[in-house]
């Protein structure tokens, strides 16, 4: 087939033999931007028919964890005819920097994309140092 | 050759698709800004509609286009880059930006009124109907 356009990835992490997901569904790693300003750091995932309320978040030390899951089910009576992209969960996993302010992280989902808000801590942003006269 | 008809596998693009599969190959990233991506999309059907649906996460209703001619469905949609206020820099960009296309021809003939397309968390879906003179007839058989 054709180029997949805004396709997903599909995960190419090493399967370790001690996770063993309950249910037979692709998993997919999102694609991102990342996006670093002044005071913040932005990502922006594409995680597309994932519902709100299964979208989420978690942060355990420094490893930032985001996951969905999305689906498809053909309406009542339907078979499904052709099919070019799969549906499943998405997970993806950063590791975040000494540099990012962890208690201060926002996240909001609009049409299929999820964005996170990454402050930076205090220390990291740009401090002037005044020179005192000796 | 690939049935068209029924609700086994059939090809969407039909053999045009495969001519300009190939064109579009050989030809992307010479023709600069030549639309060549393409949409990837899921078919379901019954005997008497068609759904479609493709994944264009981030975008609203007035980015996509859908048009209908005959049996032939096409996509359009420009999905811009990531605004980049001044200051920012991108440290990972992965997401795809640009024109995205897709034509698919469906299984039967259309009613053109009743085509629904709906964009819900990042999903474009297309409900069609199959025209009522296209619809299959029950032929009784009389008795002799």
């Amino acid at each position: 087939m054709a180029t997949q356009a805004l396709q997903r990835q599909p995960e190419t992490r090493p399967s370790n033999g001690a996770v063993e997901r309950a249910r037979p569904r692709p998993t997919f790693i999102p694609r991102v931007d990342i996006l670093e300003g002044e005071k913040e750091f932005l990502v922006v995932a594409d995680l597309p028919g994932a519902d709100e309320s299964s979208i989420k978040i978690s942060l355990e030390k420094s490893e930032l964890t985001i996951s969905g899951s999305a689906q498809d089910v053909p309406a009542s009576g339907h078979l499904l005819s052709h099919r070019e992209y799969d549906v499943g969960d998405y997970e993806r996993v950063f590791t975040l920097s000494e540099s990012v302010d962890k208690a201060g992280i926002k996240a909001s989902v609009k049409d299929g994309v999820l964005r996170l808000t990454l402050p930076k801590a205090a220390p990291a942003q740009a401090r002037r140092i005044a020179i005192q006269a000796g | 050759m690939v049935a068209r008809y029924g609700f086994g596998a059939f090809d969407p693009t039909g053999e045009f698709g495969r001519l300009r599969d190939e064109f579009n190959r050989a030809f992307s990233g010479l023709l600069p800004g030549f639309p060549t991506e393409e949409l990837a999309v899921n078919l379901s059907s019954n005997p008497e509609e068609v759904s479609i649906t493709t994944e264009v996460p981030g975008l609203t209703p007035d980015q996509v286009q859908v048009t209908l001619h005959d049996d032939t469905l096409t996509l359009q949609c420009k999905r811009p880059a990531e605004p980049k206020a001044e200051g920012w820099t991108y440290l990972k960009r992965e997401r795809e930006s640009g024109v995205f296309h897709r034509t698919v021809q469906l299984p039967f003939r259309i009613n053109p009124e009743s085509v629904v397309a709906k964009l819900d968390k990042g999903v474009l879906r297309i409900t069609l109907q199959r025209a009522d003179e296209d619809k299959p007839r029950q032929i009784k058989i009389q008795a002799s």
